[in-house]
């Protein structure tokens, strides 16, 4: 049985959108109409919560891809908390397949904020990181 | 759940074939995320970013060993939510251990299926006693962790290898993540057990 809720939070720079609980369908799509009727401007980030999630069906996380196309054709860069292996992976995976290159999955709101404030693609940090080892390696 | 984006086209499908027949004569084994690699970074960031994480395996196995390496590797995916390399990883482990000492790690690769499921706080607990055996392995594992979260503080002498693990994990999730509602096994992440049937079928009696 679905207990999941919603909720959304803005302010100047930042949309927050938090889901908790067992999140089905109906609620991603309650989540996405919210931010359709919204019709202001958005802020230019948004910080997709998902520290109090306990579950979420296949359905639930397939739409939210709708809302993650939603928010890139409304904001600048994302940022998906999580704070387990599960629901990182339900973050990566929507990410993924949105795709959404200026996506990217942290820990926690510090971390959220340096990437909302950089200015790379989720693959640009990944190469980088790479190289980052390789020169290491080489020793320069 | 379907992926929205549709299918690979016939020239990724084939270069995917291409690439894993290559990777079952070099490696031992084959991957059921060629395609999306492929697909996500083209021929030649693949090529190139391959050699770097070579590298990385072989510098991490001459710090580490071949079965805290493995668990390494094994558990730098699993933070990122992939089920596949997660589990390849450590049956690798698993298989090592066994070949080298006939007994049997207190981790197994189903079990990243139910760890997954709970937070990392709670996790690294669960881990906290499994390793308790393994102390280095357990100072590696915290580390990896913190390094993951950004709670790394001072610097230590193997973030560089810490951290190389977790970018190899982060760019190879990017196309594991499309398995994760999967069944499919994945085969043990290592070319010295991958094909060493006789290995696999006597450490799978011992765990039964």
């Amino acid at each position: 049985m679905s207990t999941g809720v919603h909720l959304v939070r803005r302010d100047q720079d930042t949309l927050e959108i938090h889901l908790l609980g067992a999140v089905a369908a109906p609620t991603v799509d309650a989540l996405l109409q919210e931010l359709q009727d919204d019709g202001g401007p958005l802020p230019p980030h948004a910080i997709l919560d998902l520290r109090q999630l306990t579950d979420i069906t296949m359905e639930a996380r397939a739409r939210l891809v709708d809302v993650l196309r939603h928010l890139m054709a409304t904001t600048e860069r994302r940022a998906w908390l999580a704070s387990s292996p599960q629901f990182r992976g339900v973050a990566l995976w929507v990410v993924h397949v949105s795709p959404d290159a200026f996506g990217h999955i942290v820990g926690h709101l510090a971390q959220a904020r340096a990437w909302l404030e950089s200015d790379h693609t989720r693959a640009d940090r990944q190469s980088q990181a790479v190289q980052t080892y390789a020169s290491h390696r080489r020793g320069t | 759940m379907t992926d929205p984006r549709g299918p690979a086209t016939l020239a990724q499908q084939w270069t995917a074939k291409l690439a894993n027949l290559g990777s079952r004569l070099s490696e031992g084994y084959e991957v059921a995320f060629m395609e999306e690699m492929v697909r996500t970074y083209g021929v030649v960031r693949l090529a190139r970013h391959g050699l770097t994480l070579n590298a990385i395996l072989v510098d991490l196995e001459a710090r580490y060993g071949p079965v805290d390496s493995q668990l390494l590797l094994g558990f730098a995916s699993f933070w990122e939510g992939c089920t596949y390399c997660s589990r390849g990883h450590v049956l690798a482990a698993n298989l090592f251990h066994f070949r080298d000492t006939g007994e049997l790690l207190d981790l197994q690769a189903a079990d990243v299926l139910t760890l997954r499921r709970h937070p990392d706080e709670q996790i690294l607990e669960e881990l906290r006693g499994r390793f308790a055996g393994r102390p280095a392995l357990w100072a590696a594992v915290q580390r990896q962790h913190q390094l993951l979260t950004g709670r790394g503080g001072d610097p230590q002498p193997d973030d560089p290898i810490l951290e190389a693990t977790l970018c190899m994990a982060s760019w190879l999730a990017e196309c594991t993540i499309v398995l994760v509602d999967s069944d499919t096994l994945p085969p043990a992440l290592h070319r010295d057990v991958a094909s060493d049937h006789e290995l696999l079928d006597a450490y799978r009696r011992a765990r039964a």
